[in-house]
């Protein structure tokens, strides 16, 4: 396999083939960085960096062409690392397709991703796609697809470190425009597992039967929906009985959009014995769900909405069900104090109400936004403050939230510089716990920009304080460097940037045993062409 | 469900059937004017008046294709024309009797073209032609390069924890649902600080309905406000994301998650296909937890696999036989030695409440650690610290391979 695609790209990005192209574009892109990271202190081993040297490189490639009454267009690439952190592999293939099309006719392989729809295909395989599509034709276009769905290409040569269950794939789609107003699709999919690689790999063999549509009866009103049957048996590990099962999933949306309103209605219903193995759900879940967005005026919007779901809806959870409610209402207010040009406040309230299966909570979000310009200074304030009171001794806390922001622009010949501060609270008081926990940030930056010089660079540093009733406390001391220089470097090369990351981030404890400190400094350069 | 179906059903034939304006607040049916617009297959209304588009996820031949439908209420349709460089010129567009039409261009890389349509009656009343506009522009870019600008912005937002920027890179279509993820979010939010989020990409996939596949490596380590601990994990995850509003939107994102770990089952639409690395979820309370981090300790012939509680170490002990040895730095004495205190709950992780575990009543000391069964949980004490595991697998004599569960509360 690992053959064949090199030949294949080979045979795309070869330049004599290139040459003999009527019309050829062919544009590169690659990134190549090191990075030292230096992590010290007794608590060092809850760093999440990789100490030492490390390097990381990404290049991209993507051509396109004609040949007679055929266009084709490739793209491939590729990621190499030291760093296990990075990626498991040291040279992994992060991309590779090749697609050609005359007017009626597309074919695709390598990295294949023909959304058939939410339900029935929403992911992407490894593999080949085919479609017809006739414009000026009462003929349906036709969509056929087969792969594997592994999300790495390192996984279809069963590369021991990145092997995974084998997923085949295969799907057909047919979806027919009837008037310019209405318009539906029939997907038929199949996902079939094999190739388990521990023993509690569960394997399952799922078809997905799906339609959907999107009709416009007027101007401004949209109705979509979808409807999915799955049939899919799952064997839960190696040498367990396979377990069937048949469930449904519909989804049906109505959005009505002119000014000065926008009213969207949906309802969702995905059983919980619905299973698709390509598409996305999330199952055992039934959700109303209404919004409406009212322009009262050029200043005033006003935002309303509900959000119901549930679970449980074969009734066979020992747990029960649970239920949610979710009502929300907000107003965004342009220019609320008419002397103040540049004012805008928004303020909302949430409300989310849970209950069933062993919990029960009710819980408030109010948050205020206000943003203004002061002279030189642009001002960001932001006040929320949540209330999770619940009745099963889960969760009984006030939290407030106050971040404020300061950003200001100064032009100095030709350099601009942009000074910021930030300041930030959080203040949580546990009923259940009887503690009070409080949470203190500041950050001072400064950015530059000097558009002659091809230079823009930031540094800022900050901390956060997190003071515990009971408990640890600790604190993160930050400070961060980042430039970035576009030299001009050849004629050939479309564009080059010169880059260096420089961090250090100090994390202290009243347990003097957990505190470490970290040093990572990274200096790369990316170049197109 | 029937009675919805029939209700919205119902709805939809009156409204298409009767002249019905009631839901339009107040606009005409009888002016010239468009039914629907499209560009590249994304209705007009969802583009924003900025379209950025991306040679991948293009049609072959690299063409923008705008599809509509003029109407002109009594009258019949006369014309309609477009411009691409803001009425300077414009082109004459075939339609159908009906209204119907269809428009194709091949635009160049990083150029913008500001685009214009408009629609003539039979008795030369025109359409709004500035609601029409919307400036299309084909990226420079390729699409690898604004996946990873924007998973860079959601990733900084996340990380500065600013929940408005964040959720503007979040679809209307977000499949998991953009209300429960922006709640779940603010519980993110509320219960973690000093988020530090890295990865990089592992394969990016555009098609020509206009969404993007990415799967990426992730590296996270997170503050946990509720217990001042730290945590880190790292693994594989997929997010799919839609190309609408001139930029890229998340559509979807799978277990294990990035964002919304305060609400992941009803975030996430499916889990990603071999994932090895741990899972971080947070649970009710704000603490980290929910169903538990997944650890597997993989051990040769004649190990036995070990595993430290307090900072999540793994080792393979030396010595076979059929047990898991778990032990923490600050008692060093293997479970069941004597010294700690345990007790097995009939529920899993998930649903053990913090107060349930960290009643003292009934926790004893065992010889050794009990066999795993099905839906069941057992807790240790030391201490202050309170620690649950939830078996998945064990070792056997023939793979010395440990699969388990384990939270804190």
């Amino acid at each position: 396999m690992n053959r064949t695609a090199a030949a294949l790209f080979l045979a795309f990005v070869t330049p004599s083939a290139a040459q003999q192209d009527q019309e050829a574009e062919f544009h590169a892109s690659n990134e190549f960085s090191v990075v030292s990271n230096a992590i010290e202190g007794d608590g060092k081993a809850a760093s999440s960096l990789t100490k030492g040297f490390n390097y990381l490189d990404v290049l991209n490639v993507y051509g396109s062409g004609t040949r007679g009454s055929w266009t084709y267009s490739y793209t491939a690439g590729g990621k190499a690392t030291d760093d296990i952190r990075n990626d498991a592999k040291h040279l992994s293939l992060t991309n590779l397709q090749a697609r050609a099309s005359d007017k009626v006719h597309t074919l695709a392989v390598g990295d294949v991703f023909e959304s058939f729809s939410q339900y029935a295909l929403a992911t992407s395989l490894k593999g080949a796609s085919y479609r017809y599509a006739k414009q000026d034709s009462k003929l349906p276009e036709v969509t056929g697809v087969f792969g594997w769905a592994y999300p790495r290409w390192d996984s279809v040569w069963k590369d021991p470190v990145t092997r995974t269950v084998n997923r085949q794939a295969a799907g057909l789609r047919v979806k027919e425009n009837f008037n310019g107003d209405l318009w539906a699709g029939l997907s038929a999919v199949s996902g079939k597992d094999t190739g388990r690689i521990n023993p509690t790999d569960p394997l399952y063999d799922a078809k997905n039967y799906t339609l959907d549509f999107n009709y416009v009866p007027m101007p401004g009103l949209t109705a979509d929906g979808e409807f999915s049957k799955a049939d899919s048996a799952q064997t839960p590990s190696a040498g367990a009985a396979q377990v069937s099962a048949n469930g449904t999933a519909a989804h049906f949306e109505l959005v009505g959009d002119a000014d000065p309103s926008r009213v969207s209605v949906e309802y969702e219903n995905v059983e919980p014995d619905f299973y698709s193995a390509l598409g996305s759900a999330t199952p055992d879940r039934r959700k109303v769900k209404a919004k409406w967005r009212y322009k009262a005026s050029k200043q005033v919007t006003v935002t309303s909405g509900l959000l119901w779901y549930r679970n449980n809806l074969d009734a066979s959870s020992a747990a029960g069900t649970v239920r949610n409610w979710k009502p929300e209402i907000s107003a965004a207010v342009k220019k609320p104090f008419a002397s103040r040009r540049y004012s805008y406040a928004d303020l909302s309230y949430k409300f989310d109400r849970k209950y069933g299966g062993g919990s029960s909570g009710a819980d408030h979000y109010m948050n205020a936004n206000y943003r203004d310009r002061f002279g030189p200074l642009d001002s960001d304030t932001n006040l929320g403050y949540t209330l999770y009171r619940t009745k099963t001794a889960v969760r009984d806390a006030k939290e407030l939230n106050f971040n404020t922001s300061l950003n200001s622009r100064h032009q100095l010949s030709s350099v601009v510089l942009k000074p910021s501060v930030n300041l930030g609270t959080w203040y949580s008081r546990d009923e259940l716990a009887d503690t009070t926990d409080k949470l203190y940030e500041y950050s001072l930056g400064l950015g530059c920009e000097a558009p002659a010089a091809s230079l823009t660079g930031d540094v800022r540093f900050g901390q956060n304080m997190l003071r515990k009733e009971t408990g640890d406390d600790s604190a993160k001391f930050f400070a961060a460097l980042s430039a970035y220089w576009r030299p001009k470097l050849l004629a050939s090369i479309k564009e080059s940037t010169v880059f260096l990351r420089a961090d250090f981030n100090d994390y202290t404890f009243s347990t003097t045993s957990r505190n470490f400190r970290e040093k990572s400094v990274t200096l790369g350069l990316n170049t197109a062409f | 469900m029937k009675k919805l179906l029939s209700l919205a059903a119902a709805l939809l034939i009156s409204a298409g059937a009767a002249d019905a304006k009631w839901w339009i607040f107040g606009k005409s049916g009888q002016d010239a004017g468009l039914r629907y617009l499209y560009i590249n297959g994304i209705s007009a209304d969802e583009t924003g008046p900025k379209v950025k588009v991306f040679s991948e996820t293009l049609p072959p031949g690299g063409q923008v294709r705008i599809t509509g439908r003029a109407s002109a209420g009594k009258g019949g349709v006369g014309s309609v024309r477009i411009s691409l460089d803001d009425k300077a010129t414009w082109q004459d567009v075939k339609f159908s009797d009906n209204g119907s039409f269809e428009y194709s261009f091949k635009p160049e890389p990083g150029r913008t073209y500001p685009m214009l349509l408009e629609v003539t009656d039979t008795a030369g009343k025109t359409n709004k032609v500035d609601e029409t506009r919307r400036e299309i522009t084909l990226s420079a870019e390729n699409i690898q390069a604004k996946v990873r600008e924007t998973l860079d912005a959601m990733f900084d937002a996340y990380n500065k924890e600013e929940l408005s920027r964040f959720m503007g890179y979040v679809g209307e279509d977000f499949a998991g649902d953009k209300d429960i993820l922006e709640r779940a979010v603010k519980r993110d939010f509320d219960a973690l600080s000093s988020i530090n989020l890295r990865y990089t990409v592992n394969n990016v996939a555009a098609g020509a309905q206009g969404k993007v596949f990415v799967s990426v490596t992730y590296n996270r380590m997170v503050s946990v406000n509720k217990t001042g601990a730290t945590s880190t994990d790292s693994g594989s995850t997929e997010l799919v994301f839609g190309s609408k509003e001139g930029k890229l939107t998340l559509f979807s994102m799978k277990q294990p998650l990035m964002f919304g770990l305060s609400d992941a089952s009803n975030v996430a639409s499916g889990t990603v296909l071999g994932n090895t690395g741990t899972t971080l979820v947070l649970d009710d309370s704000g603490a980290l937890g929910g169903a538990g981090t997944l650890v597997t300790i993989a051990c040769a012939a004649g190990e036995t696999p070990a595993y430290e509680f307090d900072n999540g170490a793994k080792a393979c002990a030396p010595g076979g036989g059929m047990n898991i040895w778990f032990y923490a730095d600050a008692n060093p004495n293997l479970i069941g030695l004597v010294t700690t205190l345990e007790k097995t709950f009939s529920s899993t992780l998930s649903m053990l409440s913090s107060a349930e575990v960290r009643n003292t009543a009934g926790y004893t000391s065992q010889p050794s650690v009990p066999d795993a069964g099905d839906g069941s949980s057992y807790c240790f004490n030391y201490g202050t610290d309170f620690y649950c595991v939830e078996m998945v697998s064990g070792p056997t004599n023939a793979d010395r391979t440990a699969s388990f569960r384990v939270k804190q509360f």
